[in-house]
Parts: C-alpha cells; structure tokens; sequence
C-alpha cells in the first residue's frame, strides 16, 4: 500500500489520534488518568478534611460526612485516598523516567556503536533482566530504609532493560538509512547525531512500554508498602490496604477503597499503553470493520 | 554449533548470572552504612553471635577476601542462619517450599488453562464485542494487586457468605488427619489459589491472544485457506501451534517465581509458606533470611531463563544454537 | 472457448476510516493452456484479483458485483462445499512467496499432505506421499524435501515447493503471484523456464501476477496490464510489446525496459503520488487522470471504456478514439 512519508508532524498527530480514538478502552483510560493527575495536583486545594486529622470516631463506615468511612484511627478514608495519589504517581511516573532514561541511553549507545559496547551492554541487559525487582527492592528498602527516592530509583533501575531491547533494535535498523548517514557524512558528533537526530526517531515503541512501566511501579510500590516497607511519612494506598487487612472482618471499607484506587488508576494506564501499542503495533491493528 | 556445546554454552552463561547475582547481593550488604556483621546476623543476634559472624565471613578482611568465603560459604549451602527463628536459613526455607509450591504450581497452571482458552475465543472472534469486552476486563485485572483481590475475596466469600475459610492452611481445633486432614487443607487452599489463578490469566490471556491474532494474518494463513482449508482445522492444525510458543515461554519463566511469587497473598490468608517467612523476616529485620529469600528467587528465576532457551530449541526447529541475544 | 471467464468483477476494502476500490470493473478470459500475464505495481488490485478468484479475499472485503465463470458455474455463488470441489483440484495458487509462505513450524511433507488429504479425503499416507514426492521432483526438487522445514531452504527451493503445492491435484489453472518476489536475476530466469516447461509437460492454463515486465514479457502469450482497480490495456504479448498504447503502459515501458533512456517526464509519471485519487470519492473520470501527461478535460469526467483498437489488442484510453 502506500506509504506516506513526507506528512507534517500536525498531520501525523491527528493521524495517530484518530487511530488511537478508535480504542475505546484507551480513551477511557486516558480520560481518567488525567483526572487522577488533577486530582494529584489539585488535592491541597479540594475542600476534603485533613487526611491525618484523628478528629473522627473510628471505624465509622461510609456515610455522606464520610464518603469512605474513617479508618482505626478516625482518618477520613476518602481524603487519604487522594493525597495517596501523589505518592503513588510520583513513584509511578519518577520510575518510570529513570527506567526510561537508563534503557534509551544504554540501547542506543548498544545499538548505535556497536561491537565491544553492543556485547557488553546487551549482556548486562539480559543479567537485570534475569533480577526479580521486587525482592531486590525489598531487601534494599529493609537494609537501607524506605524512603520513596530509594524506592524510584530502584525500581527504575531494575526495570531499564526492556526499553534498552526495545530502542537497540530501533537504533540498529535507524542507522541504515539516509538521514542518519547524511547526518554521519557531513561530519556531526557521534552525540549528536545519537541524540537529535537517532533518539527522537526511535523514541515511539518507547513510549507504549513506559507507560506500562508506570503501572507496574505504581503496583510495586503497593506490594511493598503492603510489607511495611514504603516510605513511612507518605500516605501511600499499599498501607493503607496492609493497615485495613487487619480489619477485613468488621470494618471492610478501610481496605478496600484504596485498593480501588490502585486498580483504578493501573487499569487507566494499562489501557493507554495497549491502547498505543495496538496502534504502534499495524499487525494487531484490526483490519476493516 | 552443535547442540551439546549449545547446552554448554548455556550451563555457563547460567553459573555467570548466578556468580552475579550473589556480587550484588555481596555488594549491597557491604556497601551499605552500619557494620556489615550486625547485618549478617541480624537485629536479633546476640554480641558474640555477631562476632562469630565477623569471622566466619572474614568481615574483617579486605573486601576481596571477604567476596571469596561469601560466595565460598554460599556455593558451600551455607546461606547463613536465623536468629528469629534459631534455624539456618536453608533449612528454614526448604521447610517452607511444598508449602509455598501447593499454591504456586496449581495456580500457575489453572491460569495458563484458563488464560489460553479465553485467548482462543476471544482470537477466533478477534475484534469483536465480546473479544473487546474481555480485552477490557482482562486488562482490569491485569492491574489488581495480588493481595487486595485476595482481601475482596475474603470480605465476599469468607466474611460475607462464611462460605469459605479464609486463613492458615488447616483448622487448627479440628487436628484432623488423613482423608479429613487432605479435605480441610484442599478447602483452606481454594481462596489463595483462586486469587493466584486470577491474577495470573491476564499474563497469558494478552499474550496468547496477540499471538494467534498474529499468527492469523501470516501468510501461511492466507496459503491454507486458498487450498480450501476451513477455519476451524486451519486453527487447530496450524496457528495453535505457531501461536504456542510465546504463551508457553511466560509461562517457563514464570516458574522461577515458584517459590516467591505469592509472598504476598501467602500473607493476607496466613498461609505458611514462604509468605510468612518473608514478613517474619522483615518485622524482625532478619536479614539473613531475606537475603536468602532474594538468593533463592534469583537463582530459580535463572534457573527458569535456562529451561526456557532450552525449550526453544526444542519448540521452534526455526532457532540454530547461536548465542544471539536479540 | 474459454475455460475461465471473469466478468465486470469489482471489489472494494473497508479500512478503518475509508472505501477503497481494489477492483472496478474487471474483465478478461483464460483460454486451454493459455499463459495470461496480469500486470501493474503494487496497488493496483492485481493481488485482490488472485484473491478473489481464490475466494479467499480478507473478512472487510465485499464483491460488489460480477461472475467468475469456470465450467459454466459462477465462481462467486458457489457453497463451501461445491467451491471446495474446484479450489485446488480445478484451480490452484502458487502463493507470493515470503519466509512464512507456508508454516515455519510444520514439516514440508506434512504440510503438503494435509492439502492433499483435503480434497483427496480417503488417500492413503503411502499413496499421499508418492504424489508429494512426485510433484517435488517435477518441481526440481530432492524428494528429502518432505522431511525439511522451510527455514532450512533457499529463497528459490521455497519457490519451488509452492510451486509443487499448487501442482498437487492436478489443476486445470494455476494462478501464480509474484512467483519470483524477491529471488536473485538467475534463480527467477530459472524458476520462470521451469514453470513454463511444467506447462508445456503436463498442460495447464496460467495467470501469471507481477509488477516485474520482464517476468511476464518472458512467460505469457497475452497481457493484461493494471491501473488502479482497472483493467487499463489488453492484447497479445507481442502487439503490446511492439505497440504500447496506454499511456501508463507506455511509461511502465520506458522505465523498466529502456532505462537507456528515460525521459524526465516520464519517470514522473510514475513516481507522482496517486494516492489522491482516493480523497475523490465520487471522481468519474479516468483512473489514470492524476498522472496522464496527456490528460484532457474529457478525461476528469468521463472513464474511458476498454476499447478493441486493433487486433486482439484493447485499451481503456481517449488517445486512440
């Protein structure tokens, strides 16, 4: 068929949205993760109660005062439920970056040199691919403490391999062609042309998989948490999850919203990265109607 | 290359993953702040245990030396001791494997059962309403964490209907044995193992979904319907078994989760398998334990990434025995 | 007589957000042991045609109108069943040949059965594999074949084992597209030359597909060239040889036959974009408009009917009445 080489980048972007509107479960989820993004970002400012307030009776189960009931303490559920956003985005999406940026850097150096570095980071990619993050995370958390940086960059730096695999396959077969030769013959720095003209090229397939990325932090965070390992001065869902365990048989609510929460907002970016990667990917693409 | 050098080749390249993964383990216990043999022996050990320690590891060595008897003493079983639970570590774990593996094994292979069957209806009417709806809610489920779906189950099953139990393994004031013994743990283990099972089939529903769509649109495909091959044989005969090979290499992989992977559902119904151990061990800071828990994982997960390569070269005549990595 | 009758055929696709038309309007005959060659670059339905003579066309495809006659039965009307009893035994396909032409995971042999036993329903295995065995070695190739997974032949072996599928029943048609994509000069010039002793051997009428002149120049005794969805020019091999009369395949010409001396103006023709075309939905006009360098105002309104020239030799154009 025919391909279509020369659009304009605005072409392209409208192109590409319509395709991707075409997938309903995409748009749902891109529609409600920007509403938990406000959420994260406006949360100080919604007239909710003090989410460390200890004010309230305990145990109180949903009611209109309290959307979410309290939990053992007298906390308002709901308004935990909201500042715990911000704790798991940020882990979500700062994992996600440093995971981003380890595996584009590494797979394009790999891909693009060649040779002794192509050899050598492709076998430490296949090592870290072969860690099991999460009880890394865990014994790192349990030795050197919880604090939510240690938590991003571990989890970023343990989930870099499948961008590096991705971008080193896209760097090889970008190499090839005219512009990054041209680029090559009138003489540009190896750096350069790697990062203005190779990266942004190769970046698409990259963004699919980032965005699953963000969701299996935010539930690697979650898992932890639930151990008693997440950063103790946050508000964090998996906690919140691991303090209601305890209260599963009276007071189920204490439990469940944040989980809900979790879902909720995995289940969003989960839909957008299979949204984009259906889109990305033409052989998943349905054919006609 | 032929395929016993392959083999070779393979058996090295796992002794080398696993030579890794005990110098990370070395490193973050030695480059960590605080005195390296207090976190050998753990929160709970006693001065002269910690002493002991700091000799039997060479603690007070140079660090070469003391990477040499720590991957010595490890290579030797010796993958310390608990004072938690005044038992070594190894033996503390093995106790603890047909425990874990009950669930692990069973669910494993229920979701993969399940997982693959909706992925061949959902394939063979792919892009249709109710191909897009189960897409959905796989994915849905996809994004559940373990251990919350274990405790809506317990809210629905157990505190709600007081269907079923919802913690430990047999009802301690029972102390049944035989037949009734086999019966109350096969009834304890049906909400864990659900959960494992259900948290499971999106992994292989997605995978195996996406491959028979793929394989579907290949031109062999095309070449079989042209010579009058219907749907259903072409399927069977054909895209089954092209499409089998991605589903059943997640799912070899996933075996080196075996032991760990259900840590923390073990821990929201009170099973006493690895779960337990695990959360002992963090509570009480053992960090012998936890660190053989993390030894134990990695050396099952490359355990698991070497049967897989195997397997390929099994599965797919089209793989040679190369040491490409791409 | 003819054996095969394709009448006014058109075919459109369904894309996600668009019609396109693959087929308008297709017509032609196949005569006994008659080599028909049908070309036109990548686009131009030729695909779609050995498709929809296959039945085989994908789920968002809709034959709009047209007969396919074979043996006075319409191709296009026929039930599963009844079209069964002629996909294969009466008309065969070589498929384009690509590294997954046929399943990378299955032997040859097994393979090459299981299209057997479809229309050969009670054969023996023993009896199955003599056939196999005898239609690898017309093909050129080692009986060993069977027990060979496709990965493990060249490009051209490949070629040859599709072409030994196809062979399998005995058809009285054998469509063959693209059968030399992507093979080197040599083994394509080889691979032409036993087809075509194949059929002077067992006799058989062939609809040979390609975008590539010189494959069909070599192998056919009439041509159909394609535009669009459209049959644009007809005749004997010969004739169009020596006259081209389309003006696109005047430029086809030019540019594959006579690279010596292309003229500029010509390369556009065929370099220019057409995908145009589409966004004219309701555009009657010639299909070649957008490229013709002689393109008048006639030809925005009106589409040009294939019109007998001069003997034998047809084309869809106002140049030539």
């Amino acid at each position: 068929m025919k391909v279509h080489e020369n659009k304009n980048l605005l072409e392209s972007v409208r192109d590409f949205w319509n395709k991707y509107k075409k997938n309903k479960g995409g748009v749902i989820g891109l529609y409600s993760l920007l509403i938990i993004l406000l959420v994260a970002v406006v949360v100080p400012f919604l007239p909710i109660y003090d989410p460390n307030s200890i004010q309230f009776g305990s145990f109180m189960p949903p009611s209109l005062a309290h959307l979410f009931g309290t939990d053992e303490l007298g906390r308002d559920v709901l308004s935990r439920v909201l500042w715990g956003t911000r704790t798991s985005l940020s882990v979500g999406f700062g994992a996600a970056l440093v995971s981003s940026l380890a595996g584009i850097i590494l797979g394009s150096i790999a891909g693009y040199f060649g040779g002794l570095f192509d050899e050598v980071i492709s076998r430490i990619t296949e090592i870290f691919l072969m860690i099991p993050a999460f009880f890394l995370i865990l014994l790192i958390a349990s030795i050197y403490g919880s604090s939510i940086y240690y938590v991003i960059l571990v989890i970023g730096l343990t989930t870099w391999p499948s961008t590096a695999r991705i971008i080193r396959a896209q760097t090889l077969s970008l190499k090839e062609r005219e512009f990054i030769y041209a680029q090559k013959v009138i003489g540009s720095s190896a750096s350069r042309v790697l990062f203005i003209h190779l990266i942004p090229n190769a970046i698409q397939p990259v963004i699919a998989n980032s965005i699953l990325q963000v969701a299996s932090a935010i539930l690697l965070e979650a898992g932890l948490s639930f151990l008693g390992l997440g950063d103790p001065n946050l508000i964090s869902w998996g906690k919140m999850i691991y303090n209601g365990s305890i209260y599963i048989f009276s007071s189920w609510w204490i439990a469940f919203f944040p989980g809900l929460a979790i879902v909720i907002t995995v289940a969003s970016l989960n839909m957008i990265g299979d949204a984009l990667a259906t889109v990305l990917n033409p052989r998943l693409e349905e054919r006609g109607a | 290359m032929g395929w016993k050098e392959y083999l070779l080749r393979r058996i090295i390249q796992l002794f080398f993953i696993v030579f890794i993964v005990l110098i990370l383990n070395f490193l973050i216990i030695n480059l960590a702040p605080g005195d390296p043999a207090s976190i050998m022996a753990g929160e709970l050990a006693t001065k002269e245990y910690i002493e002991a320690v700091r000799q039997k590891w060479g603690l007070n060595k140079p660090i070469y030396e003391r990477l040499i008897s720590y991957v010595s003493n490890v290579v030797h079983g010796d993958f310390g001791y608990s004072f938690t639970y005044s038992q070594s570590v190894l033996s503390l774990i093995a106790e603890r494997i047909p425990i874990t593996l009950m669930l692990t094994l069973t669910s494993s292979i229920l979701a993969f059962v399940i997982g693959l069957l909706l992925a061949v209806r959902s394939a063979q009417n792919a892009f249709s309403k109710e191909d897009i709806i189960v897409s959905n809610a796989m994915l849905v489920l996809y994004s559940v964490p373990s251990f919350w779906l274990g405790l809506v189950l317990i809210g629905v099953f157990g505190v709600g209907l007081r269907l079923l139990p919802t913690s430990g393994m047999t009802d301690v004031r029972a102390a049944n044995t035989g037949l009734l013994l086999a019966i109350d743990i096969l009834i304890h283990s049906i909400l864990p193992i659900s959960t494992l099972t259900a948290i499971q089939i999106p992994v292989y529903y997605k995978i195996a979904r996406n491959s028979i769509v793929e394989q579907s649109s290949e031109d062999y495909a095309l070449t079989f319907t042209m010579a009058g091959m219907n749907r259903s044989d072409l399927f069977r005969k054909y895209i089954l078994r092209n499409s089998l090979l991605p589903p059943v290499t997640v799912f070899a992989l996933h075996l080196g989760y075996i032991l760990s992977g259900a840590v923390l559902v073990e821990i929201v119904f009170g099973w006493p398998g690895m779960g337990r151990l695990l959360l002992g061990a963090v509570y009480s800071r053992d960090y012998p334990l936890i660190m053989g828990i993390y030894l134990i994982t990695s050396i099952t997960v490359a355990f698991a990434n070497f049967f897989v390569d195997i397997l390929y070269v099994l599965l797919d005549p089209r793989v040679k025995y190369t040491n490409e990595s791409s | 007589m003819s054996l095969l009758e394709v009448c006014k055929v058109s075919v459109e696709y369904k894309t996600w957000n668009s019609k396109i038309e693959a087929l308008n309007d297709v017509s032609f005959s196949l005569s006994h042991n008659e080599i028909l060659g049908i070309l036109g670059e990548s686009g131009s339905g030729k695909s779609t045609l050995a498709l929809t003579i296959m039945k085989a066309l994908p789920k968002n495809a809709k034959v709009r109108n047209g007969k396919i006659i074979y043996k006075d039965k319409d191709l296009l009307n026929l039930s599963e069943s009844m079209l069964n009893s002629i996909r294969w035994k009466e008309i065969s396909i070589v498929p384009q040949n690509s590294m997954n032409s046929l399943s990378p995971v299955h032997k040859i042999g097994d393979q090459l059965y299981d299209i057997l036993k479809l229309h050969n329903p009670s054969i023996e295995k023993k009896e199955a594999l003599e056939i196999i065995k005898e239609k690898l070695t017309i093909s050129n190739l080692g009986e060993n074949i069977v027990d060979k997974y496709p990965h493990q032949l060249s490009g051209g072996m490949r070629q040859r084992v599709l072409i030994a599928t196809s062979l399998l029943c005995e058809p009285k048609i054998i469509l063959a597209d693209e059968p030399t994509t992507g093979l080197d000069v040599v083994t394509q010039y080889q691979i032409l030359k036993e087809l075509k002793e194949l059929q002077d051997k067992i006799k058989f009428s062939m609809i040979i597909i390609s975008h590539d002149i010189s494959v069909i120049v070599n192998i056919s005794q009439r041509v159909l060239v394609m535009y669009n969805g459209q049959v644009v020019e007809e005749g004997k091999t010969q004739s169009i040889l020596e006259e081209p009369m389309h003006p696109y395949t005047k430029a086809l010409f030019e540019v594959q036959l006579m690279v010596g001396r292309i003229k500029k103006e010509d390369l556009k023709i065929v370099e220019k974009q057409d995908n145009k075309i589409q966004n004219f939905e309701n555009f009657s006009g010639c299909v070649f408009y957008f490229r013709c360098p002689f393109a008048t105002q006639r030809c925005k309104n009106e589409n040009p009917r294939l019109t007998k020239v001069k003997n034998e030799h047809s084309v869809a154009c106002f140049l030539y009445g």
